[in-house]
């Protein structure tokens, strides 16, 4: 809602203000006057990424930083008790600002129909906003206010705070960073801080820049966008006279894009923090060659997993408790992992889907390991990967489609259009898009089963053929899938 | 520094440079390969942005021009006769409005308008502040390379669908219903905030279309027709499209303009609003006889 004030979309990365903001910050930044002011350079250009669209989106973000640096500032300055005290008052303050904007539409919505459609409490509580981000640097500030009472008593030290002014600017930084701001990848305080420090231009990893922009804008602009317009017909009602095959194909299709689309985004933000010299995490690893579903996890969104595995599964307990304790913890994060992706509860299944699946992977895999040892191991590897993409495939419908009903009709659809003649376009157009996603995990499956590797001189031809493909392929720009979480 | 400044470095940035010029001249020897099958497109939002992109190279040679939504967009060009010169603006996802856009920044031109008045909705802002700063936009008459029409993809398209035309798909009894019920559930009711909507929307668009005429008087009469498609009468009737109808005749008036009376005759449809390509045919070869 916020957006539509002043009819702006938000600043995406395959905008021209995008390319402005970008250029003009770099040659600030790496100029020799503005040196000293680096740090402040990155978080005034952050702050206008932020708020392009709507200014008072700033405010939000402004008490995100506040909150977390003054918490996070007198976790060091305080006694034990008190340190815990403002642990806890961060952690809980971050999750109430998040779960206010971000569920209680939901939950106004799942209220009785009267007091939603009744003017006052009722009908303000179902139409609040979500402002873009709030989920990534939410999470930011909890990694903050954690990993700073963690160090107060542990041996690593590498969030230093001096002084309350050098750590309300470095806090700033960390979470206003443009890169990552919106839609990750969700960098962790004792990753990020250590890296804080005087940039030099000669110092940029050129090469690893430019191979993550050029690589990141084709999965975006050429794969994502593409496949948009085709998996579009996955919407209700138009499912519902298309053949099966159709509806087969374009979850596949669906499947690609939302890798393409928020892997695409993820390289290009490492790519732009490389060109002002910050490595982000890696946040995918080519998770469709996954062997299992606790594999696929460490493969996709990883900093999001390797966030709530870190901050939530380990405090309650990880694997460290017993069976039953373990599939408790693996339920309550998947299903909190779920819920965090959106304010409908078509999230929460989804993530209780991979939960339950991942459950049953350590209930069944020892088992089936011995029934099917005799299995050539290539094939048995083959099965999997295809299992796990199959089910993965058929759990990402719930993204698409978050009304149940519409869901469970796309299902029966499947089942029963087979009468129905295929789209032969719509077909042939998915697979197209498709195959260069499918290439790519096949060339990583291969190198890293077989150790092969592409020659630098093809990679650089591969790069050419894709920079080619955006110039001339692109599709209709639209916003990064993961922008609505 | 290490810009590139590496012998290796030198190498991997001829070979990107020799693959891309390489990939620039074959994709040139393809559009001209391909230059006399029929424009395509991938998708609809695609074939909205061909549209927009052929009207800025060829506005001069527009004769007449249709503008509107998906139900006028079925109308092709090839369906009218060949020395009627029709530029087809009328977008699916949109209405008349976006194509107006386009015009208003045009020079003169002795053209026809044809304006359908079923749809209108409110100017996507965005669709068009996109295409004015696409790529393809502004670089495109130079580098016709960068046009939509001219993406690689499309023209494997053009090839395949120029060497295997698709056969035209007839519409079964269920697919309709399907679409029908649909759209008689979304028409069953029209709220007094739509209305007020609605007419403030057909107001902005007597205001462009008056100051359109203005800006021709001197020189040539631009005429304008509005057009209501002709729909199944299970939507015609409908509260929803005979309050829009009524409005629209309101905002413009017989007495004032050139309501199209569309041809005699019965239209199939494939959902109770879009033509079938067979209608769509009579109907378009028909039309700029019911307009002299």
């Amino acid at each position: 809602m916020f957006n539509l004030i002043l009819n702006i979309p938000f600043m995406l990365f395959n905008s021209w203000p995008y390319f402005f903001l970008l250029l003009s910050t770099f040659f600030i930044y790496y100029a020799s006057a503005f040196r000293s002011l680096q740090i402040s350079t990155l978080i005034v250009a952050s702050f206008i990424f932020y708020a392009y669209s709507n200014p008072w989106l700033l405010t939000l973000l402004i008490f995100s930083i506040a909150l977390n640096c003054i918490v996070s500032y007198y976790i060091t300055r305080s006694g034990p008790t008190q340190a815990k005290f403002w642990a806890v008052l961060g952690v809980v303050v971050n999750l109430a600002v998040l779960a206010f904007f971000k569920y209680t539409p939901l939950i106004a919505d799942s209220l009785s129909e009267n007091w939603r459609h009744s003017d006052g409490l009722g009908h303000f509580l179902t139409q609040i906003p979500l402002p873009i981000g709030i989920s990534f640097f939410t999470f930011q500030g909890i990694s903050l206010t954690i990993d700073v009472f963690k160090e107060r008593t542990g041996p690593v030290k590498s969030l230093k705070i001096l002084s309350f002014h050098d750590h309300l600017l470095k806090t700033a930084f960390f979470k206003a960073f443009f890169p990552q701001l919106i839609a990750g990848p969700i960098v962790k305080a004792h990753d990020f801080y250590p890296q804080i420090k005087p940039k030099y231009f000669s110092d940029i990893r050129w090469k690893k820049s430019i191979e993550l922009l050029i690589f990141g804008y084709f999965l975006k602009v050429v794969l994502a966008d593409n496949l948009k317009e085709q998996t579009f017909w996955i919407s209700y009602p138009y499912f519902q006279t298309l053949s099966s095959v159709d509806l087969i194909v374009m979850l596949v299709g669906y499947s690609c894009q939302i890798f393409a689309d928020f892997c695409g985004y993820s390289l290009i933000a490492l790519g732009s923090a490389e060109l002002f010299g910050y490595e982000l995490i890696r946040n995918f690893n080519w998770p469709y060659i996954s062997r299992s579903f606790s594999e696929f996890w460490t493969r996709w969104h990883i900093s999001l997993s390797s966030f709530l595995k870190e901050y939530l599964y380990i405090p309650l307990g990880g694997n460290r408790k017993g069976p039953l304790r373990t599939y408790f913890n693996l339920f309550i994060v998947m299903f909190l992992g779920g819920l965090w992706h959106g304010a409908a509860w078509s999230y929460a299944v989804w993530g209780t889907a991979h939960g339950v699946l991942l459950i049953l992977e350590r209930l069944v895999s020892g088992k089936l390991n011995q029934i099917f040892s005799w299995v050539p191991e290539t094939l048995r590897q083959a099965f999997q990967i295809s299992f796990v993409l199959c089910c993965v495939t058929f759990i990402w419908l719930l993204f698409r489609l978050p009304h149940f009903h519409e869901a469970k009709l796309y299902v029966l659809s499947i089942f029963s259009h087979w009468h129905i003649p295929m789209g032969k376009s719509r077909i042939l157009l998915n697979a197209i898009y498709c195959t260069p996603v499918f290439a790519m995990h096949a060339y990583v499956l291969m190198k890293e089963r077989w150790g092969f590797q592409l020659a630098d001189k093809w990679k650089w031809s591969l790069y050419a053929v894709m920079f080619y493909c955006i110039l001339t392929n692109s599709g209709n720009s639209s916003e990064f899938i993961y922008f609505q979480f | 520094m290490n810009l590139f400044i590496s012998n290796s470095n030198i190498k991997y940035f001829f070979i990107f440079g020799g693959t891309f010029f390489s990939l620039l001249l074959l994709h040139s020897l393809l559009m001209a390969r391909l230059q006399h099958f029929p424009i395509t497109y991938q998708n609809q939002s695609q074939e909205n942005q061909i549209k927009l992109e052929s009207f800025s190279q060829r506005q001069e040679n527009c004769q007449w021009i249709v503008m509107g939504s998906s139900l006028t967009a079925l109308l092709e060009e090839s369906f009218f006769p060949q020395d009627s010169h029709v530029c087809n603006m009328a977008m699916g996802g949109h209405s008349a409005f976006e194509g107006l856009s386009m015009l208003n920044g045009a020079s003169v031109f002795k053209s026809h308008l044809i304006v359908e008045m079923n749809v209108v909705k409110d100017l996507d802002q965005q669709f068009v502040h996109d295409f004015k700063n696409s790529l393809a936009y502004k670089a495109g008459a130079t580098l016709p390379q960068l046009l939509n029409q001219n993406q690689p993809i499309t023209l494997l398209m053009k090839y395949l669908r120029g060497k295997y035309p698709p056969a035209e798909k007839n519409v079964t009894p269920e697919q309709f219903q399907t679409f029908f019920q649909v759209h008689q559930t979304e028409s069953s009711s029209f709220s007094s905030a739509e209305e007020d909507h609605l007419r403030e929307l057909l107001k902005k668009m007597r205001e462009q279309l008056q100051s359109m005429q203005k800006q021709h008087t001197d020189s040539q009469d631009l005429q304008i027709y509005l057009l209501w498609m002709p729909m199944h009468p299970g939507l015609e009737n409908t509260v929803a499209f005979q309050k829009r109808k009524q409005l629209a005749q309101e905002v413009f008036p017989e007495q004032e303009w050139n309501w199209l009376q569309f041809p005699e005759g019965s239209w199939e449809t494939t959902d109770g609003m879009h033509l079938t390509p067979q209608s769509a045919k009579v109907f378009a070869s028909q039309l700029l006889k019911a307009a002299l």
